[in-house]
């Protein structure tokens, strides 16, 4: 969205979603802990910025746009949810604190990126086993369970999933082994 | 590593050993491959780095579909964009335009003598401005073209082909001769290529979409990009920005043609497709809270410009299903719900 000034187009927009949507899923999910709801807030986040694409054009930094829009989408869908006010107590140190320091909190590093895309990239199943394990702390049998499939499934999706992280992410290994070895 | 009693060694075993999923037994024979070779030492810090590496990302990936995901936006964006267009008169009420349909036809009577089709050598363009005008062509072919629509024909229109430009949206009742192919040009190098039948077309300036439905008979859809087939009561629909052709449902078929016949005619057509239907014509808005019945056919036909009340009133007393009517700021919301079992 830099340099010419030109109303996005749908295939661009396609590609932003696309790049965008997962992280920004698990980001609202964090707000509403309900990753239904979250893909939904997120959807109808997007839907609503086609509307209103000649925005983008002003926007600096699309990524913070992004994700402050998705969060303000966010404590409105919390409104409307009996909890807001316990929510809002809860949280209003932090909501004071984030106003100061949008761009800062949105910045990803390009590591981030990298193996945000490199996940992103993983078969579906793969993925899904993937994340059970790494983010929701599900044990082997547990995941077989839910998924209906073998514990040895889950270990060889599990070995597939890191074979493919390692490659992609190879040479920052690399650098911080080096940096590791030249602290140590 | 060919020792007496040692598991095979892949990053699958290496990932269970990160992770604690293995026996004492295989862990132990991990630990003795570690300590093999450096080589292998390497393989698996590598291998625990990058494992530990994706656990500092925050917030945590989820697992969503991120295609099936665009699909939908893209559905609702288009229908949005669908929803633009202007269908009946502002400040009319509906059940006025069928006579102002009417009218029209009749004017489009007269206007064919001033209009001489095919035999004008200069070619010619019809221009609709607030209201729907019907017209034949030299070939016999009939055009209804909607409001706000033109439609332009070169001057050898009965020569090899019969070439027309549509701008806007037009229904076509084209006559049939497998000799000279009647082909519509539309924006973005698109085009519509058929022999005799009749179709819609809604091509309009500034929407991202031109849509192609069909009553009768096959024709050919195409853009630079790729060309379908479509065949009585299919509906394609063409992205200008991506030049891709994506077929619709049947249920987008009978929402195209209504601005025309203002028909509704369901035969065996799903509860839940002809909500879907009913929203896409009527300003009101369709809510079906009833899963169960989402799957009950439906076979009503209704008269033209009956309103979306009559309608419902009609399947709901034949399904069993309660009607009702909440009037809020944004329109009417009409309310289809069953009893619980």
């Amino acid at each position: 969205m830099d340099k010419q000034q030109e109303t996005i187009n749908l295939t661009d927009f396609e590609t932003l979603f696309k790049r965008h949507y997962a992280e920004l899923c698990g980001f609202a999910n964090k707000y509403l802990e309900d990753l239904e709801a979250a893909e939904e807030v997120v959807q109808a986040f997007f839907v609503k910025l086609w509307e209103n694409k000649e925005k983008l054009q002003e926007i600096q930094s699309v990524r913070s746009y992004l994700f402050s829009s998705v969060k303000n989408a966010c404590y409105n869908q919390l409104k409307h949810i009996k909890i807001r006010e316990e929510y809002k107590a809860h949280n209003q140190r932090e909501m004071d604190q984030e106003k100061n320091n949008v761009e800062d909190e949105f910045a990803a590093s390009e590591l981030e990126d990298k193996i945000r895309q490199s996940i992103d990239r993983l078969p579906e199943g793969r993925r899904k086993i993937f994340i059970m394990s790494r983010f929701e702390g599900l044990k082997y049998k547990e995941i077989a369970e839910k998924l209906n499939i073998s514990i040895k499934t889950v270990e060889n999706q599990m070995g597939s999933a890191i074979k493919h992280l390692k490659t992609d992410l190879a040479d920052y290994i690399l650098f911080l082994a080096l940096a590791f070895f030249i602290s140590g | 590593m060919d020792m007496k009693g040692e598991i095979e060694m892949n990053d699958s075993v290496l990932m269970a050993y990160i992770n604690d999923e293995l026996s004492a037994e295989a862990k132990a024979s991990v630990d003795r491959w570690l300590l093999a070779s450096d080589q292998n030492m390497s393989h698996f810090n590598q291998l625990k780095s990058s494992w530990e590496l994706t656990g500092e990302l925050d917030p945590h990936p989820v697992a969503v579909d991120t295609d099936k995901a665009w699909d939908k936006v893209l559905n609702q964006i288009s229908s949005k964009e669908e929803k633009v267009i202007p269908l009946k008169p502002s400040g009319f009420n509906r059940r006025w335009i069928g006579i102002a349909a009417g009218i029209v036809i009749l004017l489009g009577v007269f206007s064919i003598f001033k209009f001489i089709g095919g035999e004008n050598p200069e070619g010619g363009t019809l221009v609709s401005s607030n209201s729907i005008l019907v017209d034949t062509l030299g070939d016999g072919s009939i055009i209804s073209l909607n409001e706000n629509s033109s439609l332009a024909y070169s001057g050898d229109f009965n020569d090899e082909e019969r070439r027309v430009e549509l701008s806007g949206e037009a229904f076509f009742e084209v006559e049939r001769n497998e000799s000279k192919p009647f082909i519509v040009d539309l924006h973005y190098d698109s085009y519509v290529r058929v022999l005799g039948t009749s179709f819609n077309i809604k091509a309009l300036e500034g929407d991202s979409l031109t849509e192609v439905s069909v009553k009768s008979g096959k024709v050919e859809f195409g853009s630079e990009k790729e060309k379908v087939i479509l065949t009585a009561g299919q509906a394609a629909v063409m992205n200008h920005h991506t030049g891709k052709i994506t077929r619709l449902d049947d249920v987008s078929t009978m929402v195209n043609l209504y601005w025309l016949d203002r028909q509704l005619e369901f035969d065996a057509v799903n509860l839940i497709d002809v909500v879907e239907i009913l929203n896409g014509i009527f300003a009101a808005e369709v809510v079906l809270e009833c899963p169960l019945m989402a799957d009950e056919l439906i076979r009503t036909s209704h008269d033209k410009d009956e309103s979306i009340e009559d309608v419902l009133d009609v399947i709901a007393e034949v399904h069993g299903l309660n009607v009702q009517k909440n009037q809020t700021e944004g329109g009417d919301t009409y309310t289809l719900s069953c009893d619980e079992l």
